[in-house]
């Protein structure tokens, strides 16, 4: 979603709102792992959302995050935990 | 090289600057106080080298204007399913509001259209279209999981984080002026063939 107003005014179950560009919801053309770190998001806050309409705002900032290395310490992280 | 005016405001590389086109709906002393402190900003910032403040007032007035661009129905209640299995034995779908459709489909109709299409998760790149003129398609002619993240769901299948992903999904477009046929028939018979697919949750790209 684009802005948090929006989600809450729908009632969606689940928001997640990304402060990207207008029509690039999962990021930037050509950045899977961009695209990879909102769709896993978006994903796990189907089992950790509590609340219906919990809508969460991400912090990224479009193309100044280095997503590949978020990726790779989401990942580690989550291998080490098992 | 000059900047051009429309190369600005049309400049995906700056979340705010998307939104400001519809300044054109902000009321007139609104836009010049708009500019006026932009202006103030933009001479502090270069007097103190930080320019944080200028990109948080333009993120701020981006979302001010951006929920302006259209009133979405509102509801009171949230529906609300509770998701209680593991993603990766989970069968997941992923769909969009961004109005792709495969070649061969009729296009949707951009003065409002409430129906939906099937697509395929192998479809050839080169077979899918997008027909919508309320957003920048720039971005999903070039990459469609900017809004229809098929390709990365796929990803997530072979790595094993996800169960399964499902094939066909939909994919609707999201310019909707009169919604009482997404909410009586199309919304339903999607929501319907996804539960008859057993999917246990859906991510949906709204543009």
């Amino acid at each position: 979603m684009v802005d948090r107003s929006r989600a809450e005014t729908m009632s969606v179950p689940r928001g997640l709102v990304l402060r990207f560009p207008f029509g690039r919801p999962f990021g930037a053309p050509g950045n899977p792992d961009q695209q990879r770190v909102v769709l896993e998001d978006a994903l796990t806050m189907l089992s950790s959302a509590r609340d219906p309409g919990e809508v969460r705002t991400m912090p990224y900032r479009w193309r100044r995050e280095d997503y590949g290395r978020i990726l790779a310490e989401r990942h580690s992280g989550m291998s080490a935990g098992l | 090289m000059a900047i051009e005016k429309l190369d600005l405001i049309k400049n995906p590389e700056t979340a705010p600057f998307s939104k400001l086109k519809y300044l054109k709906w902000t009321p007139e002393d609104e836009v010049a106080e708009f500019f006026n402190r932009l202006f103030h900003l933009n001479v502090q910032a270069r007097e103190t080298g930080d320019w944080s403040p200028v990109d948080q007032f333009l993120e701020e007035q981006g979302d001010k204007i951006a929920a302006r661009v259209a009133v979405p129905m509102g509801f009171d209640d949230t529906p609300w399913s509770p998701f209680k299995k593991r993603l990766s034995e989970s069968k997941v779908a992923a769909l969009t509001t961004g109005g792709v459709y495969v070649e061969g489909q009729q296009p949707f109709d951009t003065d409002g259209d409430w129906s939906y299409r099937e697509i395929p998760l192998d479809t050839p790149l080169d077979q899918l279209r997008v027909a919508h003129t309320h957003y920048d398609t720039t971005g999903v002619a070039e990459d469609v999981d900017a809004v229809l993240a098929m390709h990365r769901l796929l990803d997530m299948e072979a790595e094993g984080m996800v169960g399964e992903a499902q094939t066909p999904t939909y994919s609707f477009m999201g310019y909707i002026p009169d919604p009482s046929g997404l909410i009586e028939v199309t919304g339903p018979e999607v929501a319907e063939r996804l539960k008859a697919d057993g999917v246990d949750g859906v991510v949906i790209g709204t543009t």
